[in-house]
């Protein structure tokens, strides 16, 4: 199907504004690498645990503040899951953990852009805390029994 | 081969550890992501964390995605609904400046030399910024870089795939009209 000479304009006219798009609205560096860093998120023999409870989105739109200053999040696994409540503070975010069901596990906390890692054990209930900067995190937790999963990656 | 059978060999191949092939995706879809993240009018640090959270979500789903060749309207559909939870998260009223049809003063001199905008380049992003919402964000979709496919578009903005040709024409009718009042004679 041959294109009307309007719409032949048209693709000129858009690709005129493509290059321009591309010249004064440009993806920032800072955003192209993260972009790439992303791929230092990938499992490896992990599962994924899904963001199956959170606060946040519970909200009905506009009813979230100026800032949210607690949050809590579940993160689902098969019938485990990891619940957390992140409190805001003066730099970032106090986490307070909680495998559910409560037992002994090892967590592995990155945010940023990956860059910044803390890793612990939970107490014998499988209780944590761990404080983080603002901006995004993912879990890994490994429990006694071998099992590894990564929570899904959530911006704070 | 064609684009999807390359497509669905990256993601297979990013999957399996390749670096190399998850940057040809981000090389790939990383323009259509930030289009569709400004054109809901976010302003840059909105934008940068919808780019990033949609690249950390296919990283968490690239052994389970299910059409690998249509990665991209995968991609896009993930930036969109980043991109309105960004908007449902923030305060009640959005910004009006730092969005991307704010990145052109019309009022400004050319002091940059490295950003010099052609009187038609100004006066094309004021005409822009003259045309409704809806087309403003179909617009700035499409002028993604590379060309994004219908698909890809219409994963982007929720329309009808038959919708697109019609409202492209549309939009660029609008623009049209108000070029003469911006100062460019139709060409």
């Amino acid at each position: 199907m041959t294109k009307g000479p309007e719409v032949a304009g048209d693709d000129g006219l858009l690709q005129e504004l493509r290059v321009l798009a591309g010249k004064v609205d440009p993806i920032p560096s800072d955003t192209v690498f993260a972009a790439r860093s992303a791929f230092a998120f990938r499992r490896i023999d992990a599962e994924l645990a899904e963001l199956s409870e959170d606060s946040l989105a519970a909200m009905r739109a506009g009813e979230a503040g100026e800032e949210e200053t607690e949050r809590i999040l579940t993160f689902t696994v098969g019938e485990r899951s990891i619940e957390m409540e992140a409190m805001a503070e003066a730099n970032g975010w106090r986490l307070v953990g909680q495998l559910v069901p409560p037992t002994q596990g090892h967590v592995t906390v990155r945010s940023g852009s990956g860059d910044h890692v803390d890793e612990f054990d939970t107490d014998s209930l499988g209780r944590f805390a761990n404080s983080v900067a603002a901006g995004g995190v993912s879990l890994t937790v490994t429990w006694a029994d071998g099992r590894k999963a990564d929570t899904q990656w959530v911006v704070l | 081969m064609d684009e999807g059978s390359d497509l669905a060999a990256l993601v297979k191949q990013a999957g399996d550890g390749d670096q190399e092939a998850w940057d040809d995706l981000v090389a790939r879809f990383n323009g259509l992501v930030w289009s569709i993240a400004r054109g809901h009018r976010l302003r840059q640090a909105d934008a940068g964390d919808v780019v990033q959270t949609t690249w950390l979500r296919l990283v968490e789903h690239l052994d389970r995605i299910r059409d690998p060749e249509r990665v991209g309207a995968w991609l896009a559909t993930t930036a969109r609904n980043e991109s309105l939870a960004v908007i449902r998260r923030s305060s009640r009223t959005q910004p009006t400046e730092d969005t991307w049809l704010e990145v052109i003063d019309p009022n400004a001199p050319d002091l940059d030399a490295t950003l010099i905008s052609t009187e038609r380049e100004r006066a094309l992003w004021q005409a822009i910024a003259m045309i409704g919402e809806r087309c403003q964000r179909l617009l700035r979709v499409m002028m993604s870089d590379p060309v994004p496919s219908y698909q890809e578009v219409s994963a982007a903005l929720d329309l009808p795939i038959g919708s697109i040709g019609p409202t492209r024409q549309r939009c660029m009718e609008s623009l049209r009209k108000i070029l003469p009042s911006v100062g460019i004679n139709p060409s």
